[in-house]
């Protein structure tokens, strides 16, 4: 009879395999090429269970089972359902809403930034999460863990999560850089010499892991505002100041160092090279910056938890690590880290407002040109009122000198792609400026009526980035041979 | 006298209104290829829909909005193609598509959307019939292609797949976003038909309302 209960058993949890590859297979075909590595993962990981599931059921099946046998074989199959089961749980990241095009589009664009030595033969996956967390983590493993199975081929799925309610706003996906960074961090935990860890963390061994995470952290933040700039130091505001509560915004941990210490090294790190984002109405003016303002917010907002609600912690002091060396070291080295000015140089600053106010005109800004952006070139219009003219009065002889003129003047109207950064920052101008402003004036009457317009504001903002963003990629691909094109 | 400026307007009259920002089309990555004689080629955007078959017999226009939005929504499809990826269009196969480019038409300006003879001698149609663009128009077109051709079709975005051309006209006194029932514009991606939104069938759906009280 135990025979009988165990074949019974063995052909039932088979069946939920079975079920499950076949879920995973229609989920295959929905899912869109590029998130194919992550129902990868998964077929994978249930193929392994398959496979130690598969050694069970030739034990079950053998004519004699011996007695001590049966418990081994029940919990074989007990942890084969629990690895099934787990892997059942987060059925989410290969079903219902995936990734939105443009915001694959986003990583792909900004982790190729990176640089080739850091990304070689590494792709990034980007799952929508339920969590409110954006995160990196290496998916095979993750879910190996959970199924408590092993990760026998060695699988690598370096995976981003993405908050669902995030899923369409691409001002946020800033934040994902920063996870981009911890997918290629290895090598920062080099830049400090021996003696400085034991300055900071002494010869305790979790204080160099402490070390060594803060560093990690830090190189992630540094690597972002190297490739967003002010942007990313909004993006990363935002988020930390909606999450923040009981003291967190003070508080370090063992993988963290504590977000006002982030937001000040990055703060510092754009004032002293002077990179302004600067806002363009009158009405503002007090606001300064984009990094100015959201960093006044934030310090604002760590005022206010200190001042009302007295968060009843120092976790630093906890931590076996000495604070104040860590942040010498860090200024010591921070250029190792990541050079900042030589990206933050190149930010043409007055590009964003121009761009914001594109923006607000309903203008996508994949691409941008100057002489029509500023609404008249004086020197190129006077030049083809010129060619114009030549041209309606009959005085047509040359007609390779007018070919000459004419096309140095069309090569005026030529669009460059904008980049990632451009494009994000000044979406953060404009909603600042204009759709956060204009919110804010009106909340002491705020109804249904501004509820619709700031609604309407912010999705057709969204919806105008994400094309900028996947106009931008498309024009840089084509510009570059374009480009090589006329070289020729 | 002054020389009259032409009808449609040539490659001169067209950068004139580029570089003075009185007329904006976004991206033009390529003007040596793009702007033509008398017509700027304009290129194929991210955003597809197509027709499916469905349980519904047909789509009476008298029905609620909202009823009519759901139904639709049966009907459309949408499929967003990724860069440098393809949309195939089969022979027969009918589907809505987006521009790359966005417009700003200024409201003395009309414009026309074109076929390329490169992709019309594929079979490749781009509009079935609305090819006309009202002055003061702002926003992406949409394309309604139809392959009629005898083979399918790749479709990339970024290709040029059609052309625009611009003819002047005196100021006009309401631009196209001003105009009542307006429907069109400041829209990004491909937009299905909002058909049911016309004024006239209001004018039938409430004399329907209206007999049938009376029957009452």
């Amino acid at each position: 009879m135990d025979n009988l209960t165990l074949k019974f058993l063995v052909v039932q949890i088979l069946e939920k395999i079975l079920r499950m590859e076949r879920f995973l297979d229609n989920a295959a075909l929905m899912g869109a090429r590029s998130d194919q590595e992550v129902v990868n993962t998964f077929k994978s990981h249930l193929n392994v269970i398959k496979t130690e599931f598969y050694f069970t059921v030739r034990h079950v099946g053998a004519k004699k089972l011996s007695e001590n046998s049966v418990p081994i074989i029940l919990r074989l199959l007990a942890t084969c359902f629990h690895s099934v089961d787990q892997l059942h749980l987060h059925l989410a990241y290969v079903v219902g809403q995936w990734t939105s095009p443009e915001a694959r589009v986003f990583v792909k664009a900004v982790f190729e930034n990176f640089g080739a030595g850091l990304t070689k033969n590494k792709d990034l996956s980007v799952v929508l999460s339920d969590t409110y967390m954006f995160e990196e983590t290496d998916l095979a493993t993750y879910l190996a863990q959970r199924a408590g199975i092993s990760n026998k081929n060695n699988l690598q799925t370096p995976t981003l999560f993405l908050p669902k309610v995030e899923a369409e706003n691409p001002l946020q996906w800033g934040t994902l850089i920063h996870e981009m960074g911890h997918a290629v961090a290895e090598k920062v935990k080099t830049i400090m010499t021996p003696a400085e860890v034991k300055a900071i963390a002494g010869d305790s061994e979790v204080g160099t892991h402490v070390l060594f995470d803060w560093l990690e952290e830090t190189y992630c933040d540094l690597i972002s505002l190297h490739l967003l700039g002010p942007a990313y130091l909004a993006s990363f505001v935002e988020f930390i100041m909606v999450i923040g509560s009981e003291g967190f915004l003070e508080k370090a941990s063992a993988t963290h160092p504590h977000p006002r210490m982030r937001v000040f090294t990055m703060f510092s790190r754009l004032e002293k090279r002077s990179v302004k984002c600067s806002f363009s109405c009158d009405e503002t003016k007090p606001w300064g910056d984009l990094a100015s303002l959201y960093y006044k917010l934030f310090e604002d907002r760590c005022r206010l938890e200190r001042e009302h609600l007295n968060p009843p912690f120092q976790a630093v002091e906890t931590l076996p690590i000495n604070v104040a060396q860590f942040r010498t070291c860090l200024e010591a080295h921070v250029e190792e880290v990541v050079p900042i000015d030589k990206s933050l140089k190149t930010f043409d600053q007055r590009k964003f407002s121009k761009l914001s106010q594109r923006l607000e005109d309903g203008i996508p800004i994949g691409s941008y040109s100057p002489v029509q952006v500023e609404k008249g070139d004086k020197e190129a219009l006077e030049s083809m009122k010129l060619l114009r003219k030549r041209l309606q009065s009959g005085k047509t002889e040359n007609r390779t000198e007018i070919e000459t003129h004419l096309n140095s003047i069309r090569s005026r109207v030529r669009e460059t792609p904008c980049t990632i950064a451009e494009i994000v920052n000044a979406g953060w101008l404009y909603k600042c400026e204009k759709i956060y402003y204009e919110a804010l004036s009106k909340l002491g009457s705020f109804g249904p009526e501004q509820e619709e317009k700031f609604k309407a504001q912010l999705f057709s903002l969204d919806a105008l980035l994400r094309n900028s963003i996947e106009t931008s990629y498309l024009n840089t691909l084509f510009s570059s041979h374009i480009n090589k094109e006329e070289a020729k | 006298m002054n020389t009259p400026t032409s009808l449609v307007l040539n490659e001169c009259e067209i950068m004139e209104r580029l570089i003075s920002g009185e007329l904006v089309i976004t991206p033009i990555l390529d003007p040596e290829r793009q702007i033509g004689p008398t017509s700027v080629d304009i290129r194929l955007g991210f955003d597809f829909q197509i027709f499916n078959k469905t349980r519904h017999t047909h789509i009476d226009p008298l029905r609620k909005k909202g009823e009519i939005k759901v139904l639709l929504e049966d009907y459309l499809s949408r499929i967003h193609v990724a860069p440098m990826e393809a949309f195939i269009l089969h022979p027969g196969e009918f589907a809505l598509a987006a521009t790359l480019e966005y417009f700003k038409i200024p409201t003395n300006l009309a414009a026309r959307l074109e076929g390329r003879s490169t992709w019309g001698r594929l079979g490749l149609q781009v509009h079935s019939t609305a090819g006309f663009v009202d002055p003061g128009f702002e926003g992406i077109l949409t394309f309604e292609l139809q392959n009629m051709g005898e083979g399918p079709l790749c479709l990339y975005p970024g290709v040029r797949v059609a052309q625009v051309c611009f003819f002047s006209t005196n100021e006009t006194a309401i631009p196209y976003t001003k105009k009542k029932g307006a429907k069109y514009f400041h829209k990004i991606g491909s937009f299905g038909s909002l058909f049911y939104e016309d004024v006239e069938f209001e004018a039938i759906r409430s004399f329907k309302d209206n007999s049938k009280e009376l029957l009452r």
